[in-house]
This record gives structure tokens, sequence and C-alpha cells, in this order.
């Protein structure tokens, strides 16, 4: 699904953030990626959903090299890409229903579908009800799911979710784990930037450590899920 | 795995049912080319009325801001299509006082009926002239005894004084004043003629104060559509602002330039429209404001004057000039925007 291979990425500047990253990422799968702050989880998601370029090495997405896709495809990959950050980067000038149903608009959906995707997405995140709310009024928690309700609508290939639940007390991170683990079972591959050791330890998924922009372990699921 | 299905940008799965489970009936793409090729008349359909819908939703949060730029695109618009007018009328009114400016050759006393006749013919073939008219010697005189308060003045004189004449109408509408006076100064020079006296004056002045104003026209009408276009690109940059959010949430869950693009050029589309509105208005009532009054001026020389308006043709002219600088406005400023958000 999706290859690294010696990817590096320097920052102007020269800070490298990424350092000879090879690993391979399979369909359907669910790969938390650990490692202290700084360690280059944010970047490596970030080349993951081309909102940034990689200095050396080559991504493949699909078996697509991702050095390929410019122009109008880097628009056509994100809709593949569901995205997911630490803070949910909502619309607060619209309503729940209307910012889950944004990817859906862009991709000229019509309004019927959007209307049962929509409501289907946010029975998921257990929102439904806060459809027609603005989500200023909601907590963070709540915010955050309505982010998710947001990048799994419009049937994304994979997830790439950084620190989704940074800004959650331990009960709303491990609803939101609990939702990821769902996602999952259901066939969506996805891959979660988390620091937080405590949560991700009691589950049975593969994890890849990276440290100072390094892999500590070799980012093969065969190597390292066994 | 799950089975691979081909997922293109137009929706082709049936509605997921409303449920807890997740949807799972993915349409997959297989390249992002299939994707391009398979948008639908009917999803460019949706988007673009999903544009125009968010291109008003934008305008109408902020109305007097919005009302504001629609009358300063107005106020832009119609000095042109104002000026337009007064060219029109003033064109008008050269046309009606160019026909009518004759060139009369006065004969020498006592040439030969053949040799005028000899006159008219060659001034009929002259490609310039559009008719002639003689007028004898005889003939001038009687008009002259005949006119009123002359009769007892005339009784005085022992012979007739008055030449014989011919008014030739020069061919005014495909020809200047100045080649008009070269045709009298051509004709003057002919044997028989005694005086060739063109009285185009009038005329030429009128020419001038049109020739004036087509200028001012044209220096005003490009200075005045860099005005618009300043305007509105400076509104839609205004607008791209407060809606920057937005963008970058958009292009982050794969909105292409395209699509953040296309509600602002409706904006600027609409803000040319309705400018162009606007100007017609201003322009409307101001040929109701000043129609009575020109006419109380034209009624003290015994006359009326109608001022012609603005027809179907110019209308047209001003909202589609409206829209395209609303356009070219929006594309510059949005385009600057898109690049200016490194997504």
């Amino acid at each position: 699904m999706i290859t690294l291979q010696n990817v590096r990425k320097r920052y102007f500047g020269g800070h490298e953030a990424l350092r000879d990253i090879s690993l391979h990422i399979n369909a359907e799968e669910l790969v938390f990626l650990t490692g202290h702050s700084g360690a280059g989880k944010s970047t490596l998601l970030k080349l993951i959903a081309l909102l940034e370029r990689p200095s050396s090495g080559k991504i493949t997405f699909d078996d697509v090299d991702l050095s390929q896709v410019v122009g109008k495809k880097i628009a056509l990959h994100r809709r593949r890409v569901g995205v997911i950050f630490q803070n949910p980067t909502l619309l607060y000038d619209r309503s729940v229903f209307e910012n889950v149903a944004l990817p859906l608009q862009i991709m000229g959906f019509s309004a019927t579908e959007i209307q049962s995707r929509v409501q289907a997405s946010l029975d998921l995140v257990g929102l439904l009800k806060k459809s027609p709310h603005n989500p200023v009024i909601l907590s963070g928690g709540e915010q955050q799911r309505v982010g998710i309700a947001r990048a799994i609508v419009s049937r994304p290939d994979v997830i790439v979710a950084d620190e989704p639940t940074g800004n959650l007390d331990p009960e709303l991170s491990i609803d939101i784990m609990n939702l990821f683990i769902r996602l999952n079972q259901v066939g969506i591959t996805l891959l979660i930037a988390t620091h937080d050791l405590s949560l991700i330890d009691p589950l049975n998924y593969r994890k890849i450590e990276l440290n100072q922009g390094s892999l500590v372990l070799p980012g093969f699921a065969e190597e390292t899920s066994a | 795995m799950r089975q691979k299905k081909p997922r293109g940008a137009t929706p082709k799965t049936a509605a997921p049912t409303k449920s807890s489970a997740p949807p799972t009936n993915k349409p997959k793409a297989t390249t992002a080319d299939q994707q391009i090729k398979h948008a639908t008349l009917n999803v460019w359909f949706i988007m673009h009325y999903n544009a125009l819908a968010n291109a008003f939703k934008r305008l109408s949060r902020a109305p007097l801001a919005t009302l504001l730029t629609i009358m300063v695109v107005g106020v832009a618009l119609s000095l042109p299509a104002a000026l337009q007018v007064v060219i029109k009328n003033l064109a008008t009114s050269q046309q009606a006082l160019n026909e009518q400016a004759g060139i009369s050759l006065f004969l020498k006393p006592n040439v030969p009926q053949t040799e005028i006749n000899q006159l008219l013919e060659n001034l009929q073939q002259n490609p310039m002239v559009e008719k002639t008219s003689f007028k004898s010697a005889t003939e001038a005189w009687q008009e002259f005894q005949s006119s009123a308060g002359f009769q007892n003045s005339t009784s005085l004189l022992d012979n007739n004084p008055l030449p014989a004449l011919i008014l030739v109408l020069p061919k005014t509408r495909d020809y200047s004043p100045e080649q008009v006076e070269k045709l009298a100064t051509e004709l003057q020079n002919l044997a028989p003629v005694d005086i060739a006296q063109v009285d185009i004056n009038w005329v030429k002045r009128l020419f001038s104060i049109v020739e004036f104003f087509k200028h001012s026209a044209i220096y005003f009408s490009v200075f005045l559509i860099f005005t618009v276009l300043i305007v509105i690109g400076n509104t839609i940059k205004m607008l791209g602002q407060s809606f920057q959010d937005e963008i970058v949430v958009s292009k982050l869950v794969g909105a292409t330039d395209g699509f953040v693009r296309r509600p602002f050029l409706y904006s600027g589309m609409l803000y040319g429209l309705a400018g162009g509105i606007c100007a017609l208005s201003f322009v409307f009532i101001g040929i109701f404001i000043i129609s009575p009054q020109l006419n109380e001026i034209a009624e003290l020389y015994q006359t009326r004057i109608s001022i012609i308006g603005l027809n179907f043709s110019d209308i047209l002219s001003l909202l589609i000039t409206g829209i395209i600088l609303g356009l070219g406005g929006a594309w510059v400023a949005a385009n600057r925007m898109i690049n200016n958000i490194a997504i």
C-alpha cells in the first residue's frame, strides 16, 4: 500500500527531520508511529499526504510514485488520504454537518448523497445529534471526532492521524483509539502517530518507533509484528 | 484483502445505510488519471452550482461592504457609459448638420446654358458629390422678390444682380469636413464658377467636439477599466483573507485550485454584473434628470431635442464588460492568493 525507500527530509535551514527511512505499510493495516516530540512522526505523515516532499528517496502509494503526483493529481491523492491532526482544523463558521460534508462537496457529490454519507459518518463517531450545531460549542473530544468524521466521510484508502489524542483526556483518548480500531476492522488502512505509549501498549498492532528522524527497528511488517 | 473497486470523483455507489458500521463499500480509483476522466457533466454542474451558491453566501455575509463595492464599480462603469451617450448624441447632431452643409457655386455672369449643363454633368460624376441642384439667375431673383420684406427694395433695382447658382451636396457621411472644404476649393477653380462658398465651420467645430469626447471616452474607459480591476481584485483579496482557513482546510481534504478559485470568480462576476446594472441605473437616471432641462433650452431656439439613450446592444456590452472585468480582477486576486497558500 505505502512504501518508503531511503526517504530523507531536510528542511530549509538544515534540520534533518527524517534520515534514510525505509518502511512498508500493508493495505488494511493499523500501524502506530511512536517517538518523542521532534522524532519526525509528523513529517512522515505529511510526506504521505503530500503536504511535504522528501529531499531524497522514493515513496510509493498503491504502486504510484508520489514524486510523479503533481498539479491537480495532488488534490486527487489527498482525497484518498484522510488526514486527522491534533488540532481538528474545523471551520467555525459552519455547522458540524457542513464541516463533515466539505470533502464530498469538493468531490462533487449530490446533496442527497452528501446527506446520507455525512449522517453515516456522524453516526459512526456518535455525533449525529450534534449535526446542526456549530463546532465551537463542542468539547475538544467532540471536535476531534468531527475531524475524524470528516476524514472518513469520503471513504479514503488511508487515514493518517497526527497525535489525534494529544489534547484529550485519557478516557476520551481510549474512545478515539477504539474508533480507529473499528475503522481498521472494516478495512481502512491507518497510520497513527502518537507519543502516548500507555495508550497503545495494550493494543496488539504494529508499532514503528522513530528517534531523531531514524527508525529504531526496520519498518517492515514481517520483521516487527510477529 | 479488500476487493479493489474503481473509484472516481463521481459518486457511483448506492447511498450507504444509516448505521453505526463504518462505510465499507468504497469505490476505488485505479489511477488519478481515471478520476479526472470520470468527472461527469452532472458533477460539473453540481460543483458550479455550489460555487455560485457559495459566492452569493460570501457576498451576503457582509452586505454593506458588498453594496459599497458594487456602487464603486457602478460609478466607475457609468462614466464611460455616460460618455458613450454624449458621443452618440453629438454624432447624431453632427450628422444632421453635416447633411445640411452644402457648397454654393455662384456662377459668373452670362455663362452659356450648355456650359452650365456640362458643369452639372461633371459634378454628378464626381464621387464626392451626392446631388446637385441648379437655380438660374431669374429663379433666384424671383425667389428673392417673393421673400418677405424685400418687395419694395427690389423695385429700386434696374437689373437682376443675382448670379446663377449651383448647390452641391457632398457625400458628407463618407468624407470629413476637411475633405469637403478641399472639394470646395477645387470647384472654386472651375472656369464658370465665380465664388464657391461652404459654411462648414459649425460642422468642423462639432466634429472637433465629438473627437474630443471620443478621445476622452477612450482615456477614461482605459483608466476606469483598471479602476474596476483593482477594486474587484482588492475586494476578492480581502474576501480571500477572511476565508483563508476554509481554503487551507479545503486543500487539505483534496480541493483542487479550481475548486478553491471558483467561488471567488463567481463573486467577481457578481460584483461586475451588479456594478454594470448599477452603472445603467446611473446613466438612465442621468438622462431622466437632464432631458427636461435640455428641452427647456431647446425650446428657446424653437426646436426640440430628444436624448438618444443606450440601446440593447449598449446595455448588453456594458453588462458583459462588467462581468469580464469582475472575472479578470477576481482571477488575478484568487490566483495570487492560492499561490501564497503553500499547501
